[in-house]
């Protein structure tokens, strides 16, 4: 060995005495071949090590910003999803998917005042696998009393049962673990119901029939029915905590149809839909109207409106039902209308939402709206403008008479506005209701043109509700979708309007007649008095009464005081006179849910003293107790419906489903270590040796 | 690299490559060998590692969590979060658990199972983690043990009940609803094989 390596060196030294001799300059062009295979090991382990860890390091980062990009893309929240939607829970990663949506079918019924809309959506496990569970949200009309519920699975039909929420809650949750297949319908938004189906089976049909109750509007001549189709993504200030399930691969809906069976009451003028092309057959009193474009899907509302005859415009009506020993009705007076304006002075804020909802065509229908508004101001009267994303910025600091000039400022800081940044709405609100902005002797208006986009409802409700004082505010919503449960909300705790602006030709129609309620006074103070007593009344306070709007209220009057011919006085103030109007109506009008309206108005009072700071447990247990008697969905009761008697493998499959898999148990480092270690000392071994 | 030094090193690499003239190959299979060997030491090495210093940026950010009763990541690029604290006061071990039973969490810490529950609601928690790296006490854990665990919503206390060895290819596990903690590992302990089935459940209830 000793003699061998001796040797080695002498030739090695020779070599390059040899190499020197030759080539003393060249030795950077021999360098790398005399190295050749004979490559310094040490060089090549660090190289290779670095070159190890740079890649493992790349292959991690990789990985990492991978699957985030992927998590971020599909992160949907419910404010996102447009119309019914069901979403299965993926359980290996936390995920909803979504099932496949078949069909949505409306059908509607229309009675005078009162529209009976049963929603059913049919979904389609197209999965080898169960389906453990799945979340279903869907939008629901303004002012909807939902009380049943429906689910069908194959032949089998189940009905839903009406429980407190967290009852509700116990018995869906313990049919799921069965391997019962369940459904629970809440309401998540007022406007947003939330339905969870537990127990899907793999190629399994599943429909849900939702069926809710409604009192139409009927203002500014014509009644109208609209079925909301989408849910308008809502913005919510970071601050405020609103937690949201995760969505995966949500996709619109294939076919759709919608019946509407109208039997108005009154011949017809006018019937058209808004938005949609429409087919209408005339079947004696009766209006058969469909969808006519079934693929067709579109973020509009779907808006049936009707005119009645002139000569047959509505003064007062009166629809009733009795239930349980008691009469309930539905009450529609119109009121005297005066049309001469008002002489008080006014001043008028108008407060502008430019946040990243209303993006494009929104917002240059809000500017039209605004600038008309602009224009129509004379200059008696004073005026401000508030524009707000995330921040909110007014054009003057107090409001300023609008003379030209002022005027003409307000133009070029509208014509400025562009849209971006969250919706946040209190700042602005807060602005426009201090005392900079308000005139003592003058009739203080706040127009507010929003879409409503905001999470934080209650807030701004409690907000607007205690600072409005003497000024009114009037919502003006643009867009096809707005969130109409918030709009009408704030307008009502701020004794105003609501005003809807679905589309560009609508934008000078609508805003003329804002402009002409906002220039008349309004009825205040107005009141019913009946003949007979012991009746409870709802809303208890009749809201101020704008022009061409109508009373509504509905009552609940024990039976044997209700008289056939219903009498009442309705009175109010309108400008600082009296007014006063007695009533005897002749036909009583017999008919269904009027019960379940008195009782969802009922509850809709007692949820704004609740958001309003109304004692909780009290107001909790008088709306658990009216709303598990009449049926309906509130903020504490929840629909439940389970399949009692599934075949018994059927739960057993469905169980089954419900196991977790073991997750992998070991990193395994201790093999590769070992491996790794043995292949080293080898190496070294070996080399040592030769 | 200036010249005398790559010229020292060339020297023992020549003298080794004097003899092996022979098989110019024969280096090439040290070479690859070694390179090879180091790659498995390395990527072990740094799995242990990455386990472990993982542990301390969870500790930090289970702290944040439990001052502000908000998500944090333990770092900026992660996708999950710690959703409690898990005390083995019999081992004296302490150990932070992530959101979400994937490959890539448990590689950070014990981890908890989506679809299964919290402490505190009536249906099973699963936990499980690697027996090599963050449960590689489990074995150690005897029946009647109390398992502390900590939570946004509070303290709760489990007790061991049941301890068994189960087949993944031939048993899942079984949500209940009740309060308990499941927690599992790979079986056995100590293995030089790994990615087998057998799994190692510890089951406690709420006391």
């Amino acid at each position: 060995m000793k003699s061998e390596k001796r040797k080695s060196i002498r030739w090695e030294l020779e070599q390059l005495a040899q190499k020197t001799a030759k080539h003393p300059v060249d030795k950077s062009k021999k360098a790398p071949k005399y190295h050749k295979l004979g490559l310094n090991w040490k060089d090549v382990v660090i190289f290779s090590l670095a070159l190890f860890y740079t890649t493992l390091y790349h292959i991690n980062v990789k990985a990492e910003t991978l699957t985030e990009s992927v998590q971020n893309a599909t992160t949907v929240d419910f404010d996102d999803i447009s119309s019914g939607m069901l979403m299965a829970f993926n359980k290996s990663n936390g995920e909803y998917r979504n099932l496949q949506l078949i069909k949505t079918d409306y059908e509607v019924d229309v009675f005078g005042l009162l529209a009976t809309i049963k929603l059913k959506q049919t979904f389609y496990n197209s999965h080898d696998d169960w389906i453990t569970e799945a979340v279903y949200a869907f939008p629901m009309a303004d002012k909807s009393a939902v009380y049943a519920l429906k689910m069908t699975i194959g032949d089998r039909v189940i009905e839903g049962e009406i429980h407190e929420k967290k009852q509700a809650e116990k018995i869906y949750q313990q049919a799921k673990a069965d391997g019962l297949t369940a459904t629970m319908v809440k309401q998540y938004r007022p406007n947003i119901f939330t339905s969870d189906i537990a127990n899907i089976g793999p190629q399994e049909q599943v429909s849900v029939e939702i069926t809710y109750q409604l009192s139409l509007p009927y203002e500014h001549m014509f009644y109208e029915l609209r079925l909301p189709m989408a849910i308008k993504s809502r913005y919510v200030p970071p601050a405020t905590d609103v937690q949201l399930p995760e969505t995966f691969g949500v996709s619109e809906h294939n076919h759709r149809s919608i019946e509407v069976k109208l039997e108005a009451g009154f011949e017809l003028e006018a019937l058209r839909s808004l938005h949609h092309n429409v087919d209408i057959k005339q079947d004696f009193g009766r209006h058969l109207v469909s969808l006519k474009d079934q693929q067709l899907y579109d973020h509009n509302d779907f808006v049936l409106r009707w005119y009645p005859r002139l000569e047959q415009t509505p003064k007062a009506a009166y629809f009733s039902e009795q239930k349980n020993g008691y009469e309930y009705s539905l009450l529609m007076v119109m009121p005297p209308q005066d049309t001469v304006k008002t002489t008080q002075p006014r001043n008028m804020t108008f407060i502008m939402d430019t946040s990243g909802s209303m993006h494009g065509k929104a917002l240059t229908q809000s500017k039209d709206a605004l600038l008309f508004a602009l224009s129509e101001l004379d200059k008696n009267t004073y005026f401000n403008v508030i524009d707000f994303d995330s921040t909110a910025k007014a054009l003057f600091p107090a409001t300023l008479p609008a003379t030209p000039d002022n005027i003409n400022k307000a133009l070029d800081f509208v014509d400025g506005f562009s849209s971006n940044g969250g919706t946040n709405m209190a700042p602005a609100l807060q602005i426009a209701m201090q005392r900079e902005n308000l005139r003592s002797g003058y009739l203080n208006q706040i127009i507010f043109m929003t879409d409503g986009s905001v999470g934080n409802e209650a807030m701004i409700f409690d907000q607007i509700a205690q600072d409005i004082g003497d000024a009114r505010l009037f919502t003006i919503a643009i867009g096809p979708a707005p969130n109409n449960y918030f709009m009408s909300k704030a307008a009502m705790f701020g004794r105003g309007t609501y005003t809807h602006i679905a589309s560009l030709d609508h934008v000078n129609e609508s805003m003329s007649q804002l402009f002409a309620q906002l220039a008349r006074p309004a009825l205040t103070d107005v009141a019913v008095n009946w003949s007979t007593t012991d009746v409870v009344q709802s809303p208890s306070v009749i809201p101020d009464l704008y022009m061409n709007q109508p009373l509504v209220i509905t009552s609940k009057t024990p039976i044997r005081k209700a008289q056939d011919r219903p009498e009442f006085v309705v009175s109010g103030l309108n400008q600082h006179k009296s007014w006063s109007e007695s009533l005897q109506l002749n036909g009583d009008r017999r008919t269904s849910g009027i019960a379940r309206l008195w009782a969802r108005n009922k509850v809709e009072e007692m949820t704004d003293d609740l958001m309003l700071g109304g004692d909780h447990e009290l107001l909790k247990a008088d709306i658990i107790e009216l709303a598990l008697k009449h049926h309906l969905i509130t903020d504490f009761t929840a629909l439940v419906a389970v399949d009692r008697n599934p075949d018994a493998s059927r739960m057993a499959r469905a169980k089954a489903a419900q196991q977790v898999p073991f997750p992998q148990g070991s990193l395994g480092w201790r093999w590769n270590l070992l491996i790794g270690l043995l292949m080293m000392i080898c190496t070294l071994l070996i080399h040592r040796r030769v | 690299m200036n010249y005398s030094h790559s010229q020292n090193f060339a020297f023992g690499a020549k003298a080794a490559h004097h003899k092996s003239r022979k098989k110019p190959w024969f280096k090439f299979i040290l070479v690859t060998l070694f390179v090879v060997g180091s790659w498995q030491v390395g990527s072990s090495v740094y799995l242990l590692v990455k386990a472990h210093l993982a542990q301390y940026l969870i500790a930090d950010a289970w702290q944040a969590t439990l001052e502000d009763g908000e998500q944090h990541k333990p770092w900026s690029w992660a996708d999950t979060y710690p959703v409690a604290k898990l005390n083995f006061p019999t081992l004296q071990e302490t150990t932070y658990v992530l959101e979400g039973a994937s490959g890539r969490n448990m590689a950070f810490g014990p981890a908890r199972t989506v679809s299964s529950g919290m402490p505190g609601d009536s249906i099973s928690t699963v936990i499980s983690a690697h027996n090599d790296s963050h449960f590689n006490f489990l074995g150690h854990l005897k029946l009647n043990a109390v398992i502390d665990i900590e939570t946004l919503k509070g303290e709760f206390s489990y007790e061991v009940r049941d301890i068994r060895v189960i087949d993944s290819k031939q048993q899942q596990v079984v949500i209940n609803q009740q309060d308990e903690l499941i927690l599992t590992t790979c079986y056995p302990f100590n293995a030089l094989q790994t990615g087998g089935s057998m799994r190692y459940q510890v089951t406690a209830i709420r006391i």
